[in-house]
């Protein structure tokens, strides 16, 4: 009640003055007997002081005359005339005007103080505030959602509407009303003109019928007389950085038509400056990001180059030599010394059709030219189809160790099998010729892990972060002279594509054990 | 020689590669196939109209017409049993061809050993096609097929109508791959009715009563996104 008085009486000031004087007035008149006359004059300081505190220097100036009139008339005898008997009254009446005046003025100035010591406050808050939360933020889009959230817990307009410039092209976001979503047509004028020119346009209070340009301009306004949105008091802002223009911000007029004070046009075109140096910021890191992505992917190219060339040379170069010795023989090589040749040459043929599958496998994965085709799928079933594609003699080394009834996954089904395949072809060479390999199934807390435990060597501590790096071969990776360092990423690629994630841990008494985690989403527990 | 059929037989192979059309040729004249070759699908087929083999070795990479294509040409004169060729990852069209009429595939590049297996796997299917043996046996598992019986480790397994009509159908293309699509007709009359997923709960429930190990299948594998292999070894 009282702050919706206190706003009407801002909004009409002088209305106010003259209203609550008379109100005062006509409640003082019938106890006019029961006080003196010096007292009366006191009670009217105090109304003086109130409109001083409520609406201003000037309408307390209004009040005070009206007062001295009112006074004047009701409250010194004769009453109701402006005539004054008693000549020390007069001294009275002149004090009476001159301390209500002073009372308006020092009250008045106080006043502005506060009002001004407020905005500051509102001012640094909203500053304080943006720079915090921008601080947070990386994308364009979020910055202008969180910018915009902001200025309208202050501001209260109908509507913000943040035009993004990005490589020349206007993305406009609009928040508040939806009546507002059309555009004006002129506005694409005006909004080029804004750009053209890296000047604001508002029409502060209280000169409303003058457009303002942020420095002034020799460049005219176009349809300033026209426009509607210039005219209502809608402030236009270039969102400036220190490179040129980001992009426009709009504040529509706010919602109880208040127009927007210099101080407020000010304190919105600081925090667009802030926008546009967030802009800025965010423009160059990602060209940052963009270089330094495009510097590791040379990294990776050459590793991958001799790392390929590597592994595809090495096993064609030991063909090469031990066919083109078979062939320059004078004599036929006797049968036994044929089958070993061939042997080693089928060696070599097996570890280049390994190489390029798992080159082949990881490039389609990295482009992520296939999506997973999720299925229920019985843990037991795809380690079946794996175990199955194993040879014989690394077959019968795997132990498989699942629960009597374990609970169904949502994997794709061939994609979670080379996972598996990878995870035990590399236990299997990494560990002792003969010796076991376990593969078990359980449910654990956070989904459904799958380990794979060998008795090699283990992985030492300072390797177990770096084996999923792309072509890393650790310290034993003589033990699998075959092996491309492909295995692991592969592996966890399809790990992470499930949402899941690979563990590396030491098995006891020896060796490593691998845990691969699916999420609950992905697990499902059967009955029985 | 491993591998050799008991008899000769006719097998044409079709690729357009040279080098696998020379390997093959070199693998399969060593067992006693007799082998005829071509290069393209046209050519193909007339060398199968021509020489009416026992079995085709087919590319799915053919320059002048679709792998699945030809499957559906040769299947609609010919029974001869079709095996396919295709690189990794191309499990659609290996679905396709299956679908079109091939008995079963093999994933370039191959071993000699593999292919003669499922060459072996897939003529001994087309010879059960006319003679359906009553027994079957897989270690501990005996399929009789004409008593609709079951028993493991000796002891009688009872299975309900649909598990029987799927074990029946994977026994009797022991070694080659079963299409979803091919037990699926087998299944279900109506269309309506044929859910890929409920036949899955089937073979779950047929492997919870002949497999040895439930969790760990060794008799009913299965082929990711095609079907179900039965493995009597």
């Amino acid at each position: 009640m009282f702050t919706t008085i206190r706003r009407w009486a801002e909004a009409h000031p002088y209305i106010f003055a003259h209203g609550f004087t008379g109100l005062a007035t006509l409640l003082f008149i019938p106890g006019r007997e029961l006080l003196d006359k010096g007292h009366w004059s006191l009670l009217y300081l105090l109304v003086i002081s109130i409109v001083a505190s409520i609406a201003g220097t000037k309408p307390s100036f209004v009040a005070a005359v009206t007062s001295f009139l009112t006074w004047n008339v009701f409250f010194l005898p004769p009453y109701n005339t402006f005539r004054v008997d008693d000549p020390k009254d007069w001294i009275f009446l002149g004090v009476f005007l001159i301390v209500g005046i002073l009372i308006g003025l020092t009250s008045g100035r106080l006043r502005e103080r506060e009002a001004l010591a407020l905005s500051q406050e509102r001012e640094m808050a909203l500053l304080n505030r943006l720079t915090g939360r921008l601080l947070a933020i990386e994308g364009a889009l979020e910055m202008a959602e969180t910018f915009c959230s902001e200025i309208e817990v202050v501001f209260s307009p109908s509507f913000i509407r943040f035009h993004l410039i990005e490589r020349g092209e206007k993305r406009t976001l609009l928040f508040g009303e939806k009546s507002e979503l059309s555009m004006d047509p002129l506005e694409e004028d005006f909004l080029e003109w804004v750009v053209g020119n890296k000047r604001g346009v508002a029409s502060p209070a209280p000169d409303a019928a003058r457009t303002w340009s942020a420095g002034g301009s020799d460049n005219p306004v176009p349809h300033s007389a026209v426009f509607s949105a210039v005219s209502r008091g809608d402030v236009f802002l270039p969102i400036l950085s220190s490179s040129g223009i980001e992009g426009i911000l709009h504040v529509g007029e706010r919602r109880n038509r208040n127009r927007y004070s210099w101080n407020e046009v000010q304190l919105l075109f600081a925090a667009a400056r802030m926008a546009g140096t967030f802009l800025e910021r965010s423009r160059l890191d990602e060209s940052a990001r963009q270089a330094e992505t495009l510097k590791e992917g040379d990294k990776l190219k050459s590793a991958i180059f001799s790392s390929v060339s590597h592994e595809l040379k090495t096993p064609l170069s030991s063909l090469t030599a031990t066919i083109s010795d078979l062939l320059e023989r004078d004599a036929a090589p006797d049968p036994a010394h044929m089958r070993d040749e061939l042997l080693s040459v089928k060696k070599d043929l097996d570890r280049l059709a390994h190489s390029i599958g798992s080159l082949l496998e990881l490039s389609r994965l990295a482009a992520e030219a296939w999506k997973p085709d999720l299925q229920w799928a019985e843990p037991g079933e795809v380690l079946g189809w794996v175990l199955f594609r194993l040879e014989k003699a690394d077959r019968e080394r795997v132990e498989v160790d699942l629960p009597e009834n374990p609970p169904l996954i949502l994997v794709d089904f061939q994609q979670w099998g080379r996972m598996l395949m990878h995870l035990l072809e590399n236990a299997l060479s990494y560990s002792p010729p003969g010796s076991p390999v376990v593969v078990g199934v359980r449910s654990v807390d956070d989904g459904l892990a799958t380990w794979i435990a060998d008795e090699g060597p283990g992985i030492p501590d300072e390797e177990k972060s770096r084996v999923f790096e792309k072509f890393f071969r650790g310290a034993f990776s003589n033990l699998l002279p075959g092996g491309t360092g492909l295995g692991l990423p592969i592996a966890m690629e399809i790990a992470h594509v499930h949402e899941g994630d690979i563990r590396i841990e030491d098995n006891t008494p020896s060796g490593t054990r691998i845990v691969v985690l699916l999420p609950p989403t992905h697990v499902m527990e059967t009955e029985e | 020689m491993a591998g050799a059929p008991e008899r000769s037989v006719r097998v044409l192979v079709i690729d357009d590669e040279e080098s696998i059309r020379r390997a093959l040729k070199s693998i399969l004249s060593a067992r006693k196939y007799e082998v005829t070759l071509a290069a393209t699908a046209a050519e193909g087929i007339d060398m199968a109209i021509e020489t009416n083999p026992e079995l085709i070795v087919l590319d799915l990479a053919l320059p002048d017409m679709d792998g699945q294509e030809v499957c559906g040409e040769l299947r609609s004169w010919m029974s001869a049993p079709i095996l396919v060729l295709s690189v990794r990852g191309n499990e659609a069209d290996k679905i396709q061809a299956l679908d079109a009429g091939a008995d079963d595939y093999l994933t370039k590049p191959f071993q000699a050993g593999e292919l003669l297996a499922r060459m072996r796997a897939i003529l001994r299917r087309a010879e059960s096609r006319v003679v359906p043996p009553p027994e079957l046996r897989a270690g501990e598992l005996t399929v009789n097929l004409a008593r609709r019986q079951v028993f493991l480790k000796g002891e009688e397994v009872s299975l309900t109508r649909t598990e029987f009509e799927i074990l029946a159908l994977l026994v009797q293309n022991a070694d080659c791959v079963v299409t979803y699509r091919m037990l699926m007709e087998k299944l279900w009359d109506d269309k309506e009715d044929r859910d890929p997923q409920l036949l899955r709960v089937h073979v779950s429930n047929l492997r919870k009563k002949i497999e040895p190990v439930p969790s760990l299948p060794r008799f009913i594998h299965t082929e990711p996104g095609v079907g179900f292999r039965f493995t009597p070894e």
